[in-house]
């Protein structure tokens, strides 16, 4: 009678055991905007749910927005579109396809880049180049700054074009990237 | 525990000097005496230990001074390796970049020695902010130097894949059983990959030994591989310092910015890399700790980043990475496809009245929570990991590595041309004597050069197939076939012989009083992975003289970022000009000329020297 008492006990407290790569509730994707904002169009489609981040590199400003996606607990950036540009500038600022060789230095020019990703995040799926022939459509420019450009607010027009593609794709081969607007907290 | 059963009864003794008339003699080597492992620290034992662990080699010696090398004249060094092949051998340099006893890479050819039983070896020797790393090949035999830091280094004698024939493993890794293919099933041998460890100069900040990690990573690769039933290996081509700045919330960004970095790409071409991979400080947004460009990448994909510390940490970041460029994935991904190529979480040694507590195991493409590790496997349904399958019908990344290694391993092709070579001597020749060499995998990407020779000496064309026939009556006939582009890869000299005798037979695995009658085949491996190893030279590492040795034309083949115009001076030994070939049109960008002297070189050692670009370029030049 004991055993068939025990049965049961042991299999509640089994149950309560936490198998090993079971994990906590994950984080919300919050859009925190005291952090900053960014936010787009892509081909008439409103996108704003990307988180901005701000560095100075050089002489160049460099606004990273990234559209992140839960996973194992992490918040791990499966869209990623950077601008690069002078910061010290208010006029409007033409953006050139990159230059890998010179990518953040004082002579380089102006530029911006959009990716995806796969699997766990550590694979680029899709990957965006200017469009240069569409060279005047091409543009970032700040709006307003403070505190020495330690927070700037901006406008950007992009046309991109996909050199890379993957099987998991988000974006058709050509974007074009209006209404563009960030407000971002310079590191 | 095997690992006792290695026991260091043999002291190998090696110090290589060098001198030329263009630096000043120097000792490059200068290494402990009177070491074992009962007199090296925790930290050498530990290293020590990681490469008995890697169960790559068959044999490891410490190095001692004194003995082992010599310099003969300048430019060549003597080696006697008396614990490993019983023979003693002379390297010519053929590129040395010497900064300072700190720092440098010699890299040096073996010269034909009738004494010794070698067709044909290569040697370099480096060594970077103290640490030193090297590799000889000589003929089937691999060797590499490894360094257990604080002054200590091993010689190691590495077991190759398809070699069946190399011993007990040093280790077993406790339950591992492998059901499936054996070394020797694969009848190709080692199909080797090369990579490019880059680095960030603040990768170095928190991981200063960068040299020491790049080769403990590509051991790791090996050793997971070898585990895995993926009997072939990569090579560490070399490593590099990259000005880079990691751009931390974008890792695709920066993976697509290395891809398509000029410098990257220049040097992935001077080292001869089918891969490369990138060390940096810091892991991205997300605790992404490494990324790729593509899995299943394309030349031109095949660059991937890793955290400096997660490259060889409990992640094996590294391997990770740079297997998703062979096509492996992780444990889900969302086009599943090819459905079959994916990682393995398992459990093992579950206790518990329901069975319920595991081990839960993860194999390197498997997905993997911070503060969690990977088993050293990657997924093969045929192989074993505590009595437990690493992987399953559709978790079988181990096959898909395998189906892409030839692949990857020509993604960058030898701009000098390895070749094989076949030497015979016959007499009594009635019919025709049909010589085959076979090399493994796409034959048809290969080109054949057959000659015959009635001396040894003097070379005549007679075919440019996979096979050719020979009709000579003479009693003493030689033969040869020239393998081009035989990248990374081994191939098969087999000998089919109708009617003949033959009283010689020699391929670069030497097969002595092969005598037939009616029919004979005879194969003779010859390990053209490694033969040749990457001109690694600071200033010169752009800059490549080929072929070398030549019989007289050359070609130069080096990177020119913004001269127009350029000269080549030919100068022999003793430093006396002899041609200077003037205003040569220079391209932006990869340069390939051919030298035609106007006079014929007679045989010796000569320099050329570039002048017009960035920089002067030197290089050694033998015609024979």
């Amino acid at each position: 009678m004991k055993r068939l008492f025990l049965i049961p006990v042991v299999f509640l407290l089994s149950s309560c055991v936490k198998k090993q790569g079971s994990f906590a509730k994950p984080p919300i994707d919050s859009f925190d905007t005291t952090l900053g904002r960014m936010s787009f169009f892509i081909d008439g489609n409103e996108t704003n749910s990307f988180h901005v981040s701000g560095q100075k590199i050089n002489n160049k400003l460099v606004v990273n927005g990234n559209k992140n996606k839960v996973f194992e607990n992490r918040l791990v950036p499966f869209h990623a579109f950077t601008l690069c540009f002078d910061n010290n500038s208010l006029s409007r600022q033409r953006l050139f396809k990159v230059n890998s060789s010179i990518v953040y230095s004082d002579s380089s020019k102006g530029w911006a880049q959009f990716g995806t990703m796969a699997d766990d995040g550590d694979v680029v799926c899709e990957l965006f180049d200017i469009r240069e022939s569409d060279s005047t459509n091409n543009w970032v420019q700040i709006k307003k700054q403070q505190n020495d450009f330690g927070e700037v607010w901006g406008n950007f027009r992009v046309s991109f074009s996909k050199v890379q593609d993957c099987k998991s794709k988000f974006y058709s081969d050509d974007l074009v990237v209006t209404n563009g607007y960030f407000h971002v907290f310079v590191k | 525990m095997k690992t006792k059963k290695i026991t260091l009864t043999f002291f190998v003794v090696f110090q290589i000097f060098y001198y030329s008339s263009f630096v000043a003699q120097t000792s490059i080597f200068r290494m402990a005496n009177d070491t074992t492992v009962g007199t090296m620290s925790a930290k050498q034992v530990a290293n020590y230990r990681i490469l008995l662990h890697n169960d790559m080699y068959n044999s490891i010696k410490v190095i001692e001074t004194e003995r082992l090398a010599q310099v003969i004249d300048s430019s060549r060094i003597f080696i006697s390796l008396p614990f490993f092949e019983d023979t003693s051998l002379t390297f010519m340099a053929q590129s040395f970049d010497y900064k300072n006893d700190s720092n440098f890479v010699w890299v040096g050819v073996y010269t034909n020695d009738s004494a010794a039983k070698i067709s044909h070896g290569a040697i370099t020797i480096m060594r970077d902010s103290g640490i030193y790393i090297g590799h000889l090949n000589l003929d089937d035999s691999s060797y590499e130097l490894f360094d257990l830091t604080d002054g200590i280094q091993v010689f190691c004698k590495s077991k190759l894949a398809g070699d069946g024939l190399c011993g007990e493993p040093n280790i077993t890794n406790n339950n591992d059983t492998i059901v499936g293919s054996k070394p020797g099933d694969n009848p190709c041998g080692n199909i080797t990959t090369r990579v490019l460890v880059l680095y960030t100069s603040e990768a170095t900040q928190v991981n200063p030994n960068i040299t020491g990690s790049a080769a403990l990573a590509v051991s790791q690769l090996n050793t997971i591989w070898s585990n895995s039933g993926i009997y072939n290996t990569v090579i560490l081509a070399g490593v590099r310092q990259l000005s880079f700045t990691q751009n931390l919330a974008n890792p695709s960004g920066d993976a697509a910015l290395l891809a398509s970095n000029s410098t990257a790409q220049a040097l992935r071409v001077s080292y001869k890399a089918d891969m490369v991979i990138l060390l940096a400080r810091d892991s991205y947004s997300g605790g992404i700790n490494g990324v790729v460009n593509a899995v299943d990448a394309l030349p031109s994909q095949a660059y991937a980043i890793s955290q400096v510390n997660h490259a060889t940490d409990g992640r094996f970041t590294f391997t990770h990475e740079l297997q998703h460029l062979y096509g492996a994935r992780h444990s889900v991904d969302l086009d599943n496809s090819p459905v079959n190529a994916h990682g393995l979480i398992f459990n093992t040694e579950c206790t518990g009245f329901f069975n319920q507590f595991c081990n839960t195991r993860r194999t390197i493409m498997a997905s993997l929570p911070s503060g969690l590790s990977r088993i050293e496997h990657t997924s093969n349904p045929s192989v074993n990991f505590h009595n437990k399958p690493t992987g399953a019908s559709n978790r079988n990344n181990a096959n898909q590595i395998i189906d892409k290694l030839v692949y990857i391993a020509n993604f960058v092709p030898d701009a000098i041309p390895k070749h094989g070579w076949m030497t015979a001597k016959k007499s009594n020749c009635s019919v025709p004597a049909r010589f085959n060499v076979v090399v493994c995998d796409d034959p048809e990407s290969f080109t054949y050069s057959w000659y015959k020779s009635y001396n040894g000496i003097n070379w005549f064309s007679v075919g440019a197939n996979s096979s050719t026939y020979f009709q000579n009556g003479k009693a003493f006939y030689f033969i040869k076939c020239i393998v081009n582009m035989g990248n990374n890869r081994f191939y098969n000299f087999q000998l089919f012989v109708h009617g003949c005798v033959f009283n010689d037979f020699t391929t670069a695995l030497p097969i002595e009083n092969l005598t037939g009658t009616t029919a004979i085949n005879q194969q003779g491996r010859s390990n053209i992975a490694t033969s040749i190893e990457p001109e690694i030279s600071g200033q010169n590492d752009m800059f490549s003289v080929y072929p070398n040795p030549s019989s007289g034309d050359f070609n130069v083949q080096f990177l020119n970022q913004s001269s127009k115009k350029g000269k080549v001076i030919i100068f022999d030994y003793t430093g006396k000009q002899i041609e200077v070939i003037e205003t040569i049109e220079l391209k932006i960008g990869l340069n390939d000329f051919k030298i035609l002297p106007k006079n014929k070189l007679s045989k010796g050692v000569y320099f050329i020297r570039i002048i017009g670009t960035e920089k002067s370029l030197l290089k050694l030049l033998v015609i024979e």
